[in-house]
């Protein structure tokens, strides 16, 4: 990141000027989330020392369910993604101080976090038919019985391997590939007309 | 399409797999030793049964992991599904 200072950050669907369009109300609200940090924490699962690091690094338990969530103080999480993977995400503004104190904790020992902030662009589905939009295009069972507020699952939706999170009954955060972001946009609005998708402001 | 019980996040699609072929095969334990003929049985030489066979799935989509699944290529029936490498 030798030239971090001098770029500016770009979103993937800054061409799309959803600014412009957005307003209106539908079943479905789409627009560009806030932008998050990501990094991948990659660790063995089985090794005390390694969860210890981790509770120490973020003053919370590594989630233990496929897809289980632990939040960590404003709207920072930790998401299971497989057996020896979690995803770390936090707002822009936490500004990394949430991974730089889980790297330390680490340091030394087994495990690995890596920035994949610029991998993924976050897109916000919303509204009372949120989940039906997303139905048509996954094959995981979207019935809050099945996946209430609070999980998060990396599933394929559409024509994008997504990392959903359900924010609540009708919200949701997909972090999407950034090169997958503005046809994955596509994929919504087109669905979305069914259920009168609008832009959110 | 199939539906695959994948052992960490449960049923999924198909379409969130890479399929990687034949997992019947044993790399030559000493590499070094190992005749062309064994590299070459290893490398290209595969059974194509029609019924049961165990074979490799990438769960890409998903865990990131490999599966090892036993499936009936005639029936699509699925049997024991498990993490490669546990
Ligand atoms: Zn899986």
């Amino acid at each position: 990141m030798a030239d971090g200072a001098t770029e500016a950050r770009r979103s993937a669907l800054a061409g799309l000027d959803l600014g412009s369009r957005a307003g209106g109300a539908g079943g479905v609200l789409l627009g560009e989330g806030p932008p998050r940090e990501s990094f991948a924490l990659r660790g063995p699962a089985d090794d005390p020392a390694f969860a210890r690091a981790v509770e120490t690094g973020l003053g919370a338990g590594l989630p233990q369910q496929p897809g289980a969530v632990a939040e960590i103080g404003a709207d920072a999480l930790l998401i299971r993604l497989g057996p020896d993977e979690w995803r770390l995400t936090a707002p822009l503004s936490d500004d990394g101080r949430i991974a730089a104190r889980l790297a330390s904790a680490l340091a030394g020992g087994r495990g690995a976090l890596v920035n994949v902030s610029s991998a993924t662009t976050v897109i916000a589905v919303s509204g009372a038919h949120a989940a039906d939009l997303l139905a048509t295009g996954t094959g995981i069972d979207l019935d809050p019985a099945a996946f209430p507020p609070g999980r998060a699952a990396r599933t394929r939706i559409g024509n994008a391997q997504a990392l959903v999170h359900r924010k609540a009954e009708d919200a949701f955060e997909l972090h999407v590939p950034r090169s997958y972001a503005r046809s994955f946009w596509d994929w919504l609005e087109a669905r979305g007309r069914e259920f009168d998708a609008a832009v959110a402001l | 399409m199939l539906l695959i019980p994948c052992p960490f996040c449960g049923d999924r699609d198909e379409t969130e797999f890479a399929y990687g072929g034949d997992a019947g095969t044993e790399r030559p334990a000493d590499p070094g030793a190992a005749t062309d003929e064994a590299w070459t049985d290893y490398l290209c030489f595969h059974d194509n049964p029609k019924g049961p066979h165990r074979e490799f799935w990438f769960h890409r989509d998903g865990c990131r992991r490999w599966l090892t699944v036993e499936r009936d290529t005639h029936t699509h029936e699925l049997g024991a599904v498990r993490l490669s490498r546990p």
